[in-house]
């Protein structure tokens, strides 16, 4: 069951795997609300992590860096980037360090793998 | 004075050669309806990939003055000019900061998951990617010498872009 932090953020957990849906605009205040969302128990533990991101409209340079900085904390995949997504990492020239899924359930199908 | 308006978040005034000058105070919000009003302002004279470009690049570039040159201050303001000559548009931002040296930003490109990692250490959030993105969606920009005022130009394929700037 989805459990709704913001307009921007929200989750599902499994127990094995979070997925963690952004949506809207992305900013430096919703990147640093993502980190308080996933440090907390019992996101905490997990270290499996679906970023769907699907329903981006703006992702700002910080949203970026918490890309970044939660793929290398973390095992981390990114399920249906929109176009802008793809075009904020491309131009940040950081897409290549992430294993991109068209879906969610392909991204979570990807764990089971591993 | 052409034009005139007031809010108590953004203070637009367009001079009669053209320049367009817009005061908002240091918040997302107001940083929002900053570049909402450049976007109404410039529509008809850019292309949609270009307005895009553009309208990014204010974004980042506001951001960073909220952030790091008003430190997060939302009583200082943010003060954005710009204009649209023949085949250009040009933009000037600036904020009420000490200014910085953009020379010392390191590239976040090289080695990204390392900077993240150092960017965490120094108790920084997460980013970096602004001027960098920045520097690659505009055809030029320059910072003053003290670094809290910073001109972005991009070249427009209507009007006869395509290489010849006001700075050239």
């Amino acid at each position: 069951m989805e459990k709704v932090v913001s307009n921007e953020i929200a989750y599902e957990d499994d127990g094995k795997v979070v997925v963690v849906r952004l949506r809207g605009r992305v900013t430096q205040v919703v990147a640093e609300a993502l980190f308080d969302v996933l440090g907390a128990a019992p996101l905490e533990e997990r270290t499996r992590v679906v970023m769907s991101l699907g329903g981006i409209e703006y992702l700002a340079s910080a949203g970026i860096g918490a890309l970044v900085r939660l793929t290398g904390e973390r095992q981390v995949k990114l399920a249906a980037p929109s176009e802008v997504v793809r075009r904020a990492l491309g131009l940040a020239e950081v897409y290549p360090l992430f294993e991109v899924h068209a879906s969610e359930a392909e991204a979570v199908k990807a764990f089971a793998g591993t | 004075m052409a034009d005139e308006t007031s809010g108590d978040e953004l203070q637009s005034y367009t001079n009669l050669d053209g320049w367009v000058e817009l005061t908002v105070l240091s918040h997302e919000r107001a940083i929002d309806l900053l570049v909402k009003r450049i976007e109404e302002g410039a529509q008809g004279d850019l292309e949609e990939d270009e307005r895009r470009d553009l309208l990014y690049a204010v974004q980042e570039i506001c951001e960073n003055a909220r952030e790091w040159g008003n430190q997060g201050d939302a009583s200082r303001k943010i003060r954005v000019s710009y204009c649209i000559f023949e085949g250009e548009f040009v933009l000037k931002v600036q904020d009420e900061g000490k200014g910085f040296d953009a020379r010392t930003v390191p590239d976040p490109t090289q080695e990204p998951l390392e900077v993240m990692f150092r960017r965490k250490q120094e108790g920084k959030r997460p980013g970096g990617y602004g001027i960098h993105m920045v520097r690659k969606l505009m055809d030029r920009v320059m910072y003053s010498d003290r670094g809290n005022v910073v001109l972005l130009s991009k070249n427009l394929r209507r009007g006869g872009g395509g290489g010849k700037s006001m700075f050239s």
